[in-house]
């Protein structure tokens, strides 16, 4: 750059520059202003309208979905499904969204879902509702071909349903679900938490056409219910439902039910009620069927309780089997102990077999009231009997102290305390478990509970020993017998209370018993409630049911016969041979 | 001179790493889109056991099967008195 020549503009320039100082202000003010406005926007919407701008946001692109849990499935001991939840859909309508349907379509629709145009129509009717549901819980396919008729305002959601193959012959214990898919009744209910498992969610951003873009937070994955194995055994409760069923028809009974019971662990095996009512489709749901007579009816259990004061005192050694005790009829008080039957002697076999309320009532008498009645409480009566189930009942059995002499009597034999049946085939567990009463299981165990002693395991061989006599020749219960094996038990009749008062025409037949005697599996109990059919011993009405119930268990379990079965026919027995007391 | 060549060279570093993250993140997008696929399926097999299953057991319900080989084999449950039982030391 030479000196001499310098271009006009590069003059021009190095001239001071010179502004008005006003004007400098004016504009640092200004660009001031806007700078602190900006900034004042900032923190505003930065910190005081924070929470909202970001809730609105939220709420466009943020979604919180639900993972659904699945339920548990119930299955038997065996793993066979008893309940299993699957999804189905519904079809639901918007009626606002819809303009009038072409005949041929709704036509279509009506006959997919089985539903009159005209209800159909009166749904679609209020225009202003924006759901309204066609039709619940229908097969995915079935809602294929509704969604293929293209009808504008009609959708399909899914749901889930609860699926029972069993059916009404494990209704009572299984219980079932509502429509929200939650336990409503029996195992459903009790066990809600361990089979509903628990929802888990996932947190994301979606974008405008509805995409996953982003996983917010950490995914909770959803817990499914766990599987909830039970003692049951399906084929063991197929044939006890068949049976009772049978047995209710032949004595036209009222009500029935039957427990098997695995003598050596307390796990309940069958558990069945009529009438009974068929999970899957609920339409006709009477509370009559709803009853799960087994765990909530108490009733007086008569001649079965007979067991447990003989028990009592030949656990104390103050008798044994062969003791002789005078049976002829005698008065306590203003009241007589007799028998229909009368004997005018007796052994404790004897007094067993005949089923004599004279022989046990004296039996009893050689106790004190609170012997006799901690000795009830020991063996599980008048205490919750802890089925895990809703309403069951814990018997009714009196404080010893208000006992007269003849409820101690009455009581002997089975009249004055009540119990369920589950507790009363519980209770027979001392005599099949060596003298320990062991607690009820409806879930399979991995290992037997010990159980807790009530009489020594040598009176528990004697008084099954004594039992056999019951289904033996002369016994009250010939017609429980089962070819090839011991069966031990104890029939029952009971006249049953009407308004305080005992009825002459009303009575409950039972039948306890065990087999095969010599080594127990099983413990069968078995209710008939007022047979009708002109025959209403328990030996009569609740045997024969007995007996099939019992072979075909043993059978299906394997067990090895302990009594000869050289298909030599048991004599068949007329019905009036069979004496029994009431 | 040497430090402008440095430059270059973690300009360069710096542009590869960039790549790679943006394949790495286009890779994982894919696989967890393909891992939602099949987690999808695995549901969907599950459910159809659990109808496989009810199917079976309707189908093997007992009083099904029972009826069935009542009335159309003509068979027959044998009752007690019907029934052998042989063990190991033959018929007793």
């Amino acid at each position: 750059m030479s000196r001499v020549y310098t271009p006009p503009m590069r003059q021009h320039l190095k001239q001071p520059m010179r502004l008005a100082p006003g004007r400098v202000t004016v504009v640092l003010v200004l660009l001031g202003t806007m700078l602190l406005a900006l900034l004042s926007r900032a923190i505003y919407l930065q910190v005081v309208q924070q929470d909202f701008l970001q809730n609105q946001g939220d709420a466009r692109f943020r979604r919180t979905l639900l993972l659904e849990a699945n339920r548990g499935v119930i299955a038997d001991r065996n793993g066979e499904p008893l309940a299993i939840s699957t999804p189905v859909q519904s079809i639901w309508a918007s009626p606002v969204d819809m303009s009038p349907v072409p005949a041929a379509k709704l036509a279509a629709l009506s006959k997919l879902l089985e539903m009159p145009v005209a209800e159909l129509n009166e749904k679609f009717a209020d225009k202003k509702r924006e759901f309204v549901y066609l039709k619940r819980q229908i097969s995915p396919q079935l809602a294929q071909q509704v969604l293929a008729l293209e009808i504008p305002g009609v959708a399909k959601q899914q749901e889930y349903r609860r699926y029972y193959p069993a059916g009404e012959m494990l209704s009572h214990v299984i219980g079932f679900t509502g429509v929200d898919g939650k336990g409503q009744e029996g195992l459903e209910l009790t066990r809600e938490k361990m089979l509903a498992g628990k929802h888990g969610s996932r947190t994301v951003l979606k974008d405008r056409r509805g995409h996953i873009v982003e996983d917010l937070a950490v995914i909770e994955p959803p817990r499914d219910g766990q599987t909830l194995t039970l003692s049951i055994d399906k084929r063991i409760q197929y044939l006890a439902y068949r049976e009772l069923s049978a047995a209710m028809v032949a004595n036209k009974a009222k009500a029935g039910g039957v427990v098997v019971l695995d003598a050596q662990t307390g796990e309940v095996l069958a558990l069945a009620n009529t009438p009974s009512y068929n999970p899957n489709n609920r339409a006709v749901l009477e509370p009559e069927m709803r009853r799960n007579r087994a765990v909530v009816d108490m009733f007086e259990p008569g001649s079965t309780m007979k067991p447990f004061p003989v028990a009592m005192v030949l656990d104390a050694g103050k008798i044994t089997p062969s003791t002789w005790f005078d049976t002829r009829p005698y008065t306590i008080g203003p009241a007589a102990v007799r028998d229909t039957h009368p004997n005018p002697s007796l052994t404790v076999t004897g007094i067993i077999q005949k089923s004599s309320n004279v022989g046990s009532s004296k039996i009893a008498a050689m106790f004190s009231p609170e012997d006799m009645w901690t000795f009830y409480r020991k063996s599980g009566f008048g205490q919750s009997p802890q089925s895990g189930f809703p309403g069951e009942s814990s018997g009714r059995l009196r404080d010893w102290q208000g006992w007269r002499p003849i409820e101690q009597a009455t009581m002997s034999f089975g009249y004055g305390v009540t119990v369920s049946l589950v507790q009363l085939a519980r209770a027979y567990t001392i005599f099949t478990h060596d003298g320990a009463l062991l607690p009820l299981s409806f879930t399979r165990l991995a290992q037997a509970n010990p159980g807790r002693p009530v009489i020594r395991p040598d009176t528990a061989k004697k008084m099954r020993d004594m039992m056999i006599t019951v289904t033996e020749e002369g016994g009250t219960a010939v017609r429980a017998q089962v070819l090839g094996y011991h069966v031990g038990g104890k029939s029952g009749t009971a006249r049953k209370l009407v308004g305080g008062r005992y009825a002459a025409d009303k009575h409950i037949g039972l039948f306890v018993g065990f087999a095969p005697a010599t080594n127990p599996r099983l413990i069968v109990a078995v209710m008939i409630d007022e047979p009708g059919a002109g025959y209403y011993y328990g030996g009569t009405v609740a045997g024969p049911a007995f007996s099939n119930i019992m072979a075909g268990s043993l059978r299906i379990l394997g067990v090895e016969p302990d009594a000869p079965s050289n298909n030599t026919l048991i004599p068949e027995h007329k019905i009036s041979d069979v004496r029994e007391e009431t | 001179m040497s430090l402008n060549k440095l430059n270059a060279v973690l300009l360069l570093g710096v542009i590869g790493c960039a790549m790679s993250v943006v394949t790495s993140q286009h890779v994982s997008r894919r696989l967890y889109g393909e891992l939602e696929k099949e987690q999808k399926l695995q549901r969907q097999l599950n459910v159809e056991y659990g109808q496989l299953l009810l199917e079976q057991s309707t189908w093997g319900a007992h009083a099904l099967i029972e009826k069935s080989a009542v009335a159309r084999m003509a068979m027959l449950t044998p009752t007690q008195r019907q029934v052998h039982v042989i063990t190991p030391e033959g018929v007793r």
